[in-house]
Formats: structure tokens, C-alpha cells, sequence
């Protein structure tokens, strides 16, 4: 298994995510154990499991938030175990929120610009010279966001303002600002009825379709199944299952650990 | 022979001083425990307290002990009011978000610390700036000779306040249906309410308690150093809330061991330094503990504020 | 955001009007009050900077602001440095001290950070007082040097009145470029919710400490100001309630807001000295304003966030592209 991995790091990397053997423990409780998986070049990725599962944990590990207890994170063949949220997130990784945290007392535009701020940077020097170099790659960068996710007619208005559902669009411009190369969404169709849930996925799929690897962390199976070319399935913080949807819905270890064994039902 | 004596002496000293900043400390995490605000007004308290022993002293001239029950009940008292006015009106929210806002924690700690500034102010204007006269009778200087060591009388007194205080803390907390209460919100303030818990009641009853042993410790060192002034609450304020982040936030044997160190810190500081280099000792510790033991030198783990 | 024509009328009054006005007068003690409120007009632009802006709550401003009046103080005595090389190296001592001070107790959040900021301001005062040899104690420093040019002015009342407009002028310009630009953005991210920020990929504590520095800069430029006008400096002028005057010039005026600062250094210095007879009462007033304003007042008279609710009006309206968004 080392020498394979090895191998491969000194070629161009298959994976642009790669998690080996990733474990987090808190004290007694083990969150996440021996966990390996993959996202690769240009695929749409699911994670699904039961609550409890873990998947919070991962999630966290893999945007920086916790360390790992041991195990191994490479994005893009670079090692990135340890590295904090905000290196992350420069080298490609951006995220979104599952409860929202858009900043309500800024404009749309100044919320994606932390976006663009973040993959940019800025000097306090440079705002005081007056120099423009570096405020107009963070303008375009904007733009650019809110152009994808169409948020441009709403750029001025107060992001508190802004409906649910368009908040949602509003992280995930943010997110797109920082012109990531993996993209890791966090519950992104909870509280959406129908309608919206099926134009996310929708956009999602219209992302990836423009070379965006996107990763979603779910718990609705409908959304999840139609979206993704592949799910990992976590269950008591271990994969129990990893492939296409077809694959997962049938697999016996996934159905036990949503509806118990058949032993249970009786 | 000199040199162990002197040390000694100056450790019973530092522990004397340690006792009254335990009392003020345990005030300051009750009040912290409970409502996850810091109390910039418990200084104050202390003051407060002295004053107002004071006047009685100069008014009736009553016995000792009856001075420190009618402090204890001032003390109280001062606790509710302070409780209604500086940190009462940023309840309005009963949610777990907003309980835990940092927004709100600090306009709490700006609110009590403006009204910390009213209380300082309005008593230097009603008694002036300088240190009040203390009858000569209450003062507790009296040497008390053992051995090679004088000890104050005061220092008894300090001695003996600080125990039954902890002890009947300690009966307080573990032994009656209000401390129970007290210790439930403390560790949660949400899952105590949904259990039927008037929180609303043990946060008074924390006030009153908390404010109650700060208001003692006032009178008693104000008697003690014959020293009652305006501006005698700030410094042992903020020394309670260094004991307090360095035993660990939540943890009133922590603070009251932290108190001691600190008490014996400063002493031996001001007596090979000079006086005002005492002062620095806190802060010193406190800048030390914030940076290096986030967790307080005993205790759990400190949640992002 | 304040049009051309007010900024134009309120140079036009401080530079001309009112000079010309204390002038006339001929009172050095008006000239004196316009020096005070000038040195905290640049402490609570300052102030706001940190606290407002990026949502540090300081409460040592006043020990950099001493480090400053010191730095200019000794220089000036002891080596006869000028005005317009003692200014400067103050400003650079305070951020100095600051960057050294700040390094640690950067990763500090919300009152942790407070409380480290305020043992800071009484480290630093108690180091004023005691160390003797160096800062003269509680004596002080004085026989300060005016601010002088020989053969262009001489020290005085116009003197200092000018040389404290130029450099609020100064600081409001730095502070505004700092603010209103994306770098702006970035520190009220910070302030609304600086873990987000960090996921966005903003280096968090490097652009607190640029914060921190600059703040602490133009602390000792008001400091320098201030030692060069009164022309003599004591530790008892750097206090914990000093700190606590300048924070409530911050939170009366409105917090994240330049023009709210200067209100409330002009409020909180000005009606003390008009309401004379109630001067002796003032820092019982800055306690009481202070807490009547925290508690119905929370965004201060124009405070960013509630001249946004202001905006929200207008902005909800559809971007027209006219509309300018995005700094240049």
C-alpha cells in the first residue's frame, strides 16, 4: 500500500483528494476510524450516513477545523494534514455552511469579495497607496461569482435580506470566489422544498460540469442519489460502503445501518 | 534562622491577602459559572461593602460581628441591584445562541464596567478621594505574638471569615435545593431551564451570595490596612478575575488556590521590589495564564468566548 | 458615506473658521479645550479602528497612547529632537510595543482578548510609574518643547491648534483609505465572524495584528500631539480611565464608524467644558452615557451597523449599473 501511494505521488496525482487511514479521537470516543476515500478530478462526491456517523468529524478534518489523531491528507499530491482552514482554502478547498454564516450586516458584493479577499489577499499598504492591482483581481473574481450563481441583480442589497434560498447561493459565491478546485458543501439542500432542491442540483451539476470537483456532505437521499457519481456511506465513524448510487442503494452494510437488520424487524 | 523566619512571616502574610482575594475570586466565579459574564462591577462591591461597614462604625460604633452581618446583608443586597440593572436588561433573549453571543457578553462586561465607573465616581464625590480615618478601636492590628511571628489580629479574622465562607459554600452548594439549582444552570443554562428551574431566581441568588462575600472581604481588609478609599475596589477586582482564568474559569477550589498563589506572589514582590511592583505581579500572571495554559493551570477545557 | 461638500465645509470650519474664531477670543484656554479634543479625535479614530472595525475590544488603549507621550517626551528633552521626528518616532514606538504585545495574545478571543488588552495598558502604566530612573515617576516629564520651526514659527496657541488639525486630518485620511477599500471588508469579517473568515482563506491573525499596529500607531501620535501642546506629561494622563474615555467616545458614537468617533470625542471632552460646573462630574457621565447607550443605544448615534439599517432602505432596491460597488 506505501509503495503504491509513494509511486503515485511522484507521477501527477490521481486523486485531487485523498484521505488515508484518517482517524480522530476525542478523548475516549472514537469520531472517525481508519477512514479511506477519495475524491477525484471532476467528480461529484457524496457522503451520507446515519447521524452519529462522523461525517461532521471528517468534514471538519478535511477543511482544517480538527487535526487528525493519525492518518494522512493530500490534496493535489501536497500533504495536508494539520494545515489550518484558511491554507486550505487558499491551495483550493472552499466550503460552505450548513447553518449559513453569511455575514447579514455586509452587502452581497462585500460577502463574496471575502471570497476573492481570501485567495488574493490584501495589504493594509496597499489601501493606503491608493494601488489598484490587487482590488481589481478581487473586483473580477467577485463578479465573476455572482455572475455563476446569478446573484448579480442582488449584489447591493444587505445580505440579511436575502431569502433562504438565496443565501444558499450567496455561500456557495463566496465559496466560488476563492476559484477552489474542490468545492465541499454542507448540507446544501436542507430546508429547500422540491422545486428549489431540484434546481441546486441543477447548478451543481452545471459547476461540475465546468471542471469543479465538488464534494456534498447530505442527508437527503433522493438529492444525494441523483447528484453524485459516487457516495461514501460513514457509519459509527468508519466507510462502510463507497460507490456509484445504483451500487449504495442496494448494498446490504448501508441498509442495516439506516433500518437496522432484518433481525430487528422482527 | 532570620531568613526562614522572614520568609515564613512573609508567607502567612501572602496567604492573608491570598484568603481575601479567594473570597473575592469565588464571588466573581459563581457569578461567571452561572451567567458566562464577567463582572466588572464586583470591585465595586468590595468597596461598597467597606464603606458601608464603615458608617456604621462611625455612626453606632456596634460590635465587630455585627458590622460584618449587617455588610453581609448590604453585600446582598448590592448583589440583586447590580444584577437588575447592569446585566438583567441583556436576558431579554432566553435562547442558547444568545446566551452564548459573544455581542452580548460583551455589552455585559462594558455595562457593569460603565456602571462600575458611576459607583466609583459617585462615592469620590460624596467622601472625596482619600483614604477615610478608621476608629482606632476597629482596627485589627492588634500584634498577636507566636513564636518568632506577629501576626495581626485582622489576620485572624481573615482567617477564620475565609474558612466559614468556604464551608458554608461548600453546605451551600451540595447540600441545599437553591446551591443544587446553582450548580445545574452552571453547567447548563438551557437543559436547566427545560427541567424546571427558575433560573431567573438562582441568578439572584448568585448575585446575592457572590456579592455577599466581596462585600465582607471589603470590610474586613478595610479594617485590616485601616485603609477605605474610592478606589480600593479595582485592583483586588481585577486580581479575582486573574485567580478566576487561571483555576480554570469554572472551578472555585482552582480560583481560591490561584487566589493563594497570587497573594503570595505579590507579597514576596513587594518586599524585595518596591510597592508598586506588586500590582504588576497580577497582570503579569494573568498575560502568562491567557497565553500559555488557555485551559487555566487546573482547569478544563476553555470553550471560544 | 459623507459627500465631498461636507467634508469640504467641515475642512473650510476647522482650518479657518474656528482658528480664526479662538483667535479672536484670545483665550489660551479655549485653544486648550480645541487641543484636548483634537488628540482625542485621533485616539478614538484609533480606537474605532480595532474596536469597531475589526471588533477587538481594547481596553489598554491609554498605555500606547503614554508609550507615544513618552517617546516624544524623551526625545525631545533629552535628545532635542523636533517635533516632526518625535511625532513620527512615537507613533512607531506605540505600534512597536504594540506588534511585540500583541503577538501573544492574538490567537485570544472576544473578553479574553479584552482582559489581556487591559492588563497590557496596566502593565504599561504601572512600568510608567515606577520605573523611576527612566520615566520620572509619578513626577513626570516637564519642560516639553513646543511645537517650533526655528525661523518659519514659533511655538503657541496656533502653533498646536494647526499641528493637531494636520495630524487628525491625518489620521482620519490613513484610517478612512484603511477602511473603505477591501481591506476594509476583510477586517469586518473579522469582527462579524472571524472563523468564517478563516475558512475563506483570510490569514486571521496577521490581519489582526496589522489592525492592532496601526491602531497603536496612531495612538502615540496622539500622544506625541499631547506632550508637545500641554508640554508636560505625567503617568496619572495614561490610566485604565483614560482607556475607558476613549472606548466610550467609540460606543456613544457608533461603532465601525469614523465619523461617529469624532462625534464622540467632540461630545465626550466638549460637554464637560461647556456644562462647567458639571465637569467634575464627567467621568460619572461617560459611565452613565456609556451604559444608557449600550443598553438602548447599541449602534451609537451613527454607528456602521445602524446606518446600515438606514441603507437597507435604498438598497433593496435592484442594482442599477450605475450603481458603483466594490472599492477601487
Amino acid at each position: 500500500m506505501n509503495m503504491t501511494t509513494s509511486v503515485m505521488a511522484h507521477s501527477a496525482p490521481a486523486q485531487l483528494l485523498l484521505m488515508e487511514d484518517v482517524t480522530r479521537r476525542f478523548g475516549g470516543l472514537t469520531a472517525v476510524e481508519g477512514f479511506t476515500g477519495h475524491v477525484g478530478f471532476g467528480e461529484r462526491v457524496g457522503l451520507i450516513g446515519p447521524n452519529g456517523a462522523g461525517k461532521t468529524t471528517l468534514f471538519n478534518l478535511i477543511t482544517g477545523i480538527t487535526g487528525v489523531s493519525s492518518g494522512t491528507v493530500h490534496f493535489c499530491g501536497e500533504r495536508v494534514t494539520g494545515l489550518a482552514p484558511d491554507n486550505l482554502a487558499r491551495m483550493g478547498v472552499a466550503r460552505t455552511f450548513q447553518n449559513l454564516r453569511v455575514l447579514p450586516n455586509m452587502s452581497v458584493f462585500d460577502n463574496v469579495s471575502i471570497g476573492a479577499l481570501g485567495v488574493v489577499g490584501h495589504s493594509p499598504w496597499s489601501s493606503l497607496l491608493g494601488r489598484r492591482t490587487l482590488s481589481n483581481r478581487i473586483s473580477k473574481l467577485t463578479w465573476q461569482a455572482l455572475e455563476r450563481t446569478g446573484l448579480c441583480d442582488q449584489a447591493g442589497m444587505l445580505a440579511a435580506n436575502l431569502s433562504y434560498g438565496r443565501r444558499k447561493y450567496l455561500e456557495i459565491a463566496r465559496a466560488l470566489a476563492l476559484q477552489p478546485k474542490l468545492l465541499i458543501l454542507d448540507e446544501p439542500a436542507a430546508g429547500l422544498n422540491d422545486t428549489e432542491t431540484a434546481e441546486l442540483a441543477f447548478f451543481i451539476r452545471s459547476l461540475s460540469d465546468q471542471g469543479l470537483s465538488v464534494m456534498l456532505v447530505e442527508h437527503d437521499m433522493g438529492f444525494v442519489m441523483s447528484l453524485c457519481d459516487r457516495i461514501m456511506v460513514m457509519a459509527s465513524g468508519r466507510k462502510i460502503a463507497d460507490g456509484p448510487p445504483a451500487h449504495i442503494a442496494a448494498h446490504p452494510a448501508v441498509l442495516e445501518a439506516y433500518l437496522g437488520t432484518e433481525e430487528d424487524e422482527l | 534562622m532570620m531568613e526562614t523566619d522572614f520568609l515564613i512571616q512573609q508567607l502567612i502574610n501572602g496567604i492573608s491577602i491570598g484568603l481575601v482575594y479567594a473570597l473575592m475570586a469565588i464571588g466573581f466565579t459563581l457569578i461567571f459559572g452561572v451567567l458566562n459574564v464577567v463582572n466588572f462591577a464586583h470591585g465595586e462591591i468590595y468597596m461598597l461593602g467597606a464603606f458601608v461597614g464603615l458608617l456604621l462604625i462611625t455612626t453606632f460604633a456596634p460590635p465587630l460581628f455585627v458590622v460584618i452581618i449587617f455588610v453581609l446583608a448590604f453585600g446582598a443586597v448590592m448583589g440583586l441591584a447590580l444584577d437588575r440593572v447592569a446585566f438583567r436588561p441583556f436576558r431579554r433573549f432566553r435562547d442558547e445562541a444568545s446566551m452564548k453571543s459573544k455581542a452580548i457578553r460583551e455589552a455585559t462586561l462594558l455595562s457593569s464596567l460603565a456602571l462600575s465607573i458611576v459607583i466609583r465616581e459617585g462615592v469620590e464625590k460624596i467622601f472625596g478621594s482619600n483614604m477615610q480615618v478608621v476608629p482606632q478601636d476597629y482596627l485589627l492590628i492588634s500584634p498577636v505574638q507566636i513564636g518568632s511571628f506577629s501576626f495581626a489580629s485582622g489576620q485572624f479574622l481573615i482567617f477564620g471569615l475565609s474558612m466559614a465562607m468556604l464551608v458554608g459554600l461548600q453546605l451551600l452548594l451540595f447540600k441545599t435545593h437553591i446551591g443544587r439549582s446553582i450548580r445545574a444552570v452552571a453547567s447548563n443554562p438551557a437543559g436547566a431551564m427545560y427541567v424546571g428551574i427558575h433560573t431567573e431566581n438562582v441568578i439572584m441568588a448568585t448575585f446575592a451570595v457572590g456579592s455577599m462575600l466581596g462585600a465582607s472581604a471589603g470590610i474586613v481588609v478595610g479594617l485590616y490596612q485601616g485603609a477605605v478609599f474610592p478606589a480600593m475596589g479595582f485592583a483586588p477586582g481585577i486580581k479575582a478575575f486573574v485567580a478566576m482564568v487561571m483555576g480554570g474559569l469554572h472551578s472555585i477550589p482552582g480560583a481560591v488556590i490561584c487566589a493563594l498563589i497570587l497573594g503570595i506572589a505579590e507579597t514576596f514582590t513587594t518586599s524585595y521590589l518596591a510597592q508598586g511592583w506588586g500590582d504588576l505581579v497580577a497582570y503579569a500572571f494573568l498575560l502568562l495564564t491567557l497565553i500559555f495554559f488557555p485551559t487555566g493551570i487546573f482547569g478544563a477545557a476553555r470553550e471560544r468566548v | 458615506m459623507t459627500s465631498k461638500k461636507t467634508v469640504a465645509a467641515m475642512l473650510i470650519l476647522m482650518l479657518v473658521v474656528v482658528p480664526a474664531f479662538l483667535y479672536w477670543l484670545n483665550a489660551s484656554y479655549w485653544f486648550g479645550v480645541a487641543g484636548t479634543m483634537m488628540v482625542f479625535a485621533i485616539l478614538a479614530v484609533s480606537a474605532n479602528l480595532i474596536t469597531g472595525t475589526t471588533g477587538l475590544l481594547s481596553l489598554g488603549h491609554a498605555g500606547f497612547y503614554g508609550i507615544g507621550a513618552y517617546t516624544a517626551a524623551m526625545t525631545a528633552t533629552a535628545w532635542h529632537w523636533p517635533f516632526y521626528l518625535t511625532i513620527p518616532a512615537a507613533g512607531l514606538a506605540a505600534a512597536a510595543v504594540g506588534i511585540l504585545l500583541a503577538l501573544p495574545i492574538m490567537r485570544l478571543v472576544g473578553i479574553y482578548f479584552a482582559v489581556a488588552t487591559l492588563a497590557v495598558g496596566e502593565i504599561i502604566h504601572v512600568t510608567l510609574l515606577n520605573w523611576v530612573d527612566f520615566t520620572h515617576g509619578p513626577m513626570g516629564i516637564s519642560g516639553i518643547p513646543g511645537i517650533a520651526l526655528a525661523g518659519v514659527f514659533k511655538s503657541g496657541n496656533l502653533a498646536n491648534y494647526f499641528a493637531g488639525a494636520g495630524l487628525l486630518i491625518a489620521t482620519v485620511f490613513a484610517v478612512h483609505r484603511l477602511t473603505h477599500s477591501y481591506y476594509g471588508n476583510a477586517l469586518r469579517s473579522l469582527r462579524e465572524d472571524d472563523q468564517c473568515a478563516q475558512a475563506m482563506g483570510l490569514k486571521v491573525v496577521r490581519i489582526k495584528t496589522e489592525a492592532f499596529a496601526f491602531s497603536c500607531f496612531f495612538a502615540g501620535v496622539a500622544g506625541a500631539l499631547w506632550a508637545h501642546t500641554t508640554q508636560y506629561i505625567s503617568p496619572g494622563d495614561f490610566r485604565f480611565s483614560e482607556s475607558i474615555l476613549i472606548l466610550a467616545m467609540v460606543v456613544v458614537g457608533g461603532l465601525g464608524s469614523i465619523p461617529g468617533a469624532l462625534i464622540g470625542a467632540l461630545l465626550l471632552v466638549g460637554l464637560p467644558e461647556v456644562l462647567r460646573p458639571f465637569g467634575d462630574y464627567r467621568m460619572i457621565g461617560v459611565g452613565l452615557v456609556m451604559f444608557l447607550c449600550i443598553l438602548f443605544l447599541p449602534r451609537g448615534i451613527c454607528g456602521e451597523v445602524s446606518a446600515m439599517a438606514l441603507a437597507r432602505k435604498h438598497l433593496n432596491a435592484a442594482w442599477k449599473p450605475s450603481q458603483q460597488l466594490g472599492w477601487r
